[in-house]
């Protein structure tokens, strides 16, 4: 279901984009490589997780002309800017722009990494969510509605007795209602049941 | 009015109203009011004219409105005094016919307390009161106008007459004030100028001044009377003001025709005086001129006199030239002010002495002989240029021009007049070195530039390989067997590429900018690391280093990697002469000191074959080098590193001893 993020790197410099790509693999990041802007928006998929190295300054495209056009197409891929020593006033407007970080040169490869790999978690966690919340959902859709019923009441914070005498049922019916419910929503306990409940 | 107490009169036929009127003002003020009370009209028409009172309180409900009509005849009694008129109730139309023939106001007494009672008497007193000033005043202003000699009038915004003074109607030949009243007296009176010009509205100083709200005086037009002669004025004009808002404007004016007749006649007078005075005046001044024409050209012949003498006896002590008359032998005859203050020797010590014993340095000595015997010769003028010692020792370059003077075709007299040019030769040599300074500054300036280029081009390719060696290191670092020549090699690659980006980046900051991004070090340290990075060198050309470092030195602000390039530079340039000179001794010794001048120095000595004189003067030069393979970039480099942090680089050597390069840093504290 989940797929490895991948870290995009937009550089015009052929030998920086090689030993990039060369430290994304020693350190196991999967890593794409662009000589420009341009090509990076003709063949990269940015709407799938993963982050973006930019060097601000290029020929062609810069990486704040890139960023904008990133803005511009909503997209939520996290930009780290690359810039130069001391041009303050470029990391200043890719901050702005949204950048979630900016590294002056030169800087240390580890912080790098660090950066990136920080990136890269976070989108790994919201994709986590976005899946667990999918998956949560068709577990629900698969209860009957009498055991819907049940698992509001569990939420609710009912016993098994209190349940089968709101539903006018046997609290053994209830009991087989709740173990039903506990298996078709994978839960090893209540508070599960509760967890995947709230996530509707 | 606090001080005697209010006579009120009551008139008031209901007893009940009286008593309660009566009671109302006790409760409040009772002992500040005298009150006297009837209840009958006739008795308080009796009253109102004999006695005096302050106020008169009057019950309207104690009549009819027919009734109220005699209030008019109370006024009329008694002018001065305020009445107010009581009612029954809310009697509007009463109150209103009752202040309209003159009551003060209208109280209704079923709701008046005592403190509103006691309010409206006191106002009404003194409403009535102010009335009456009022009135007086205006009176006062009216008679003041009456009889005002002056005349006056004044206009609306409009321009209409709103009213005129007896004086003005005089003055203007109208015998009835609604004449003029209400008329645009503007083109009655004031339409034209003395010469018959018109006098437009908008010209009129009497509108500019309700228009733009300033006073004018004015007195130099006329006014027309009614028959259409005129006569002039001097009139003054004033915005009018109601409520601080202008509605209009007054005038003042006077006929002068009389002052205008003794002014004139006056004037006259006074120009003839004048006139007669000029006469005479323009007599005495020509004789004067005449006079002073004739002093001046006596002062300036005798001027001219004195002059010349002077001249002769002052011009030799004042040129700043030498001058300097010999004989025909050679001897000094004549040694002007200039000569003494060149050479310190006062004339009386020279007189009669021969030029060359007392001032020619010895190679001089031959060839201004052989000027001399030119000049005698009869080849004059001539120029030359040669050194005169001062009594000093002091060598002085002077530029001499030589004529002689003849007496009878022979030489009587050799002149030499000379310029001291000692001080203009050594400023000629500074410039010189400027110049040199300029030039090596310009050819800095694109070693800059060519850092700069350099830099960009070299970063890249070192970002890589650091990126690289980085990579490299993971992927080791996550292999199951450690590899640890091969991590620490990669480890140095890494290590010497980030190195070499720091010394690019540093050198071009510095040379591109001439900016030092100091921080604060210990020499010795930067010793220290420079051995440790030419290590391999050393060891591979045999080179012993020896140290001799004063531990105790204080701290200095540096560019570090700046710095270590220095100390680097020096290091190998001392392998390399070693090497060169193929030296069986190869060391090098490293000094830290604090010298006299509470200086540090660092001194970097070899074993070599040393420096000629000429290689000292030269080697800091750029592009100069004694390596078949250098490029002689890096001794003026260091140089200007180290003048940068205010030290100095130079080198020293003597005969067989090997070079020595010395550079001093100044300390911390003397930076601070």
């Amino acid at each position: 279901m989940q797929s490895q993020p991948i870290v995009h790197i937009v550089d015009d410099d052929s030998a920086i984009r090689d030993s990039l790509s060369f430290l994304m693999k020693s350190v196991g990041f999967e890593s794409k490589v662009y000589a420009s802007a341009e090509t990076f928006l003709n063949q990269a998929d940015f709407d799938k997780p993963g982050c973006l190295v930019v060097d601000v300054r290029m020929r062609g495209m810069s990486g704040l002309e890139l960023q904008q056009v990133l803005n511009e197409k909503n997209s939520k891929l996290p930009v780290i800017i690359i810039t130069g020593h001391g041009d303050i006033p470029m990391a200043v407007q890719a901050m702005q722009a949204g950048a979630v970080d900016f590294l002056e040169k030169p800087y240390d490869n580890q912080i790098l990494i660090a950066r990136i790999r920080q990136c890269l978690e976070e989108v790994t966690k919201e994709q986590d969510k976005e899946s667990r919340i999918a998956e949560a959902k068709a577990r629900l859709t698969q209860l009957t509605p009498r055991e819907l019923e049940v698992l509001n009441l569990l939420v609710a914070g009912k016993h098994n007795k209190i349940i089968a005498n709101e539903l006018n049922i046997s609290v053994r019916t209830a009991e087989a209602h709740r173990a039903k419910v506990m298996k078709k929503l994978q839960a090893d306990s209540l508070s599960d049941i509760v967890r995947i409940a709230l996530m509707r | 009015m606090s001080a005697s107490k209010i006579k009120l009169l009551l008139v008031e036929s209901k007893p009940n109203d009286a008593d309660k009127i009566h009671a109302a003002l006790q409760e409040v003020a009772l002992n500040q009011f005298a009150i006297t009370h009837t209840a009958n009209m006739t008795e308080a028409v009796e009253l109102i004219d004999k006695k005096q009172f302050d106020v008169v309180l009057f019950d309207a409900g104690m009549t009819d409105t027919r009734e109220l009509v005699s209030c008019c005849h109370l006024s009329k009694i008694n002018p001065s005094l305020p009445y107010i008129v009581l009612g029954d109730e809310d009697n509007q139309e009463l109150a209103l016919a009752a202040v309209k023939q003159g009551a003060q106001d209208y109280l209704n007494k079923r709701k008046a307390t005592g403190q509103v009672l006691i309010r409206v008497i006191r106002y009404a007193i003194e409403r009535k009161r102010s009335e009456e000033n009022l009135q007086t005043n205006k009176e006062d202003v009216q008679q003041l106008l009456e009889y005002a000699d002056e005349g006056i009038y004044s206009v609306d915004l409009e321009g209409n007459c709103t009213f005129i003074n007896p004086g003005a109607l005089r003055m203007l030949g109208y015998h009835d004030e609604s004449q003029l009243l209400g008329k645009h007296i503007h083109t009655l009176i004031h339409h034209s100028r003395a010469d018959g010009s018109p006098c437009l509205d908008n010209e009129c100083r009497v509108y500019a001044s309700s228009r733009i709200g300033k006073v004018f005086h004015v007195e130099d037009e006329v006014l027309w009377r009614a028959d259409g002669s005129s006569f002039p004025v001097e009139y003054r004009t004033a915005p009018t003001r109601v409520n601080g808002v202008i509605n209009g404007s007054v005038v003042t004016f006077s006929d002068i025709t009389q002052r205008k007749r003794v002014e004139s006649e006056l004037k006259a007078s006074h120009d003839e005086l004048e006139q007669r005075v000029k006469e005479r005046t323009r007599h005495l001044e020509k004789v004067n001129q005449l006079l002073e024409i004739e002093i001046e050209h006596r002062i300036k012949a005798q001027e001219v006199l004195d002059a010349e003498r002077e001249f002769i006896s002052t011009l030799l002590d004042t040129v700043g030239a030498l001058v300097c008359v010999l004989d025909k032998e050679g001897r000094i005859v004549m040694f002007n002010r200039a000569c003494e203050e060149t050479t310190g020797y006062r004339f009386d010590e020279v007189k009669g002495k021969y030029v060359w014993d007392r001032f020619l340095v010895e190679e001089d000595i031959e060839p201004v002989t052989q000027v001399i015997r030119n000049l005698q010769a009869g080849q004059f003028p001539s120029r030359y240029e040669n050194y005169w010692l001062a009594r000093d020792g002091e060598k002085r370059m002077i530029v001499w021009t030589n004529t002689v003077l003849l007496d009878d075709d022979e030489v009587k007299n050799i002149i030499g007049t000379g310029i001291d040019i000692t001080e203009k030769r050594k400023i000629e040599e500074k410039e010189k070195q400027r110049v040199l300074e300029l030039a090596h500054v310009s050819r800095l300036s694109t070693m800059g530039e060519m850092a700069t280029q350099i830099a960009h081009e070299l970063n890249q390719p070192l970002s890589a390989i650091t990126t690289y060696s980085d990579a490299c290191l993971y992927m080791l670092k996550s292999m199951p067997e450690e590899n640890s020549d091969l991590l620490s090699a990669l480890w140095g690659i890494k290590q010497q590429a980030q190195r070499s980006g720091e010394i690019i980046r540093g050198l071009r900051n510095f040379v591109s900018k001439g900016e030092l991004q100091t921080s604060t070090t210990d020499i010795n340290t930067l010793v220290h690391s420079v051995i440790n990075l030419a290590m391999t060198e050393l060891r591979n050309n045999k080179v012993d280093v020896k140290f001799s470092l004063d531990e105790t030195l204080p701290l200095i602000i540096t560019e570090k990697i700046l710095i270590e390039q220095v100390i680097l530079n020096l290091v190998r340039n001392a392998i390399d002469s070693m090497v060169e000179a193929n030296s069986v001794r190869r060391e090098i010794h490293i000094h830290t000191l604090m010298n006299k001048e509470n200086i540090i120095e660092v001194r970097i000595k070899d074993t070599g074959p040393g420096l000629e004189a000429d290689q000292i003067e030269n080697i800091f030069s750029t592009f100069v080098t004694t390596k078949p393979q250098g490029i002689g970039m890096g001794l003026p480099i260091s140089r200007t590193i180290i003048e940068a942090h205010e030290g100095k680089l130079f080198a020293e050597s003597g005969k067989n001893t090997g070079a020595c390069f010395v550079f001093t840093l100044p300390t911390k504290k003397q930076n601070e």
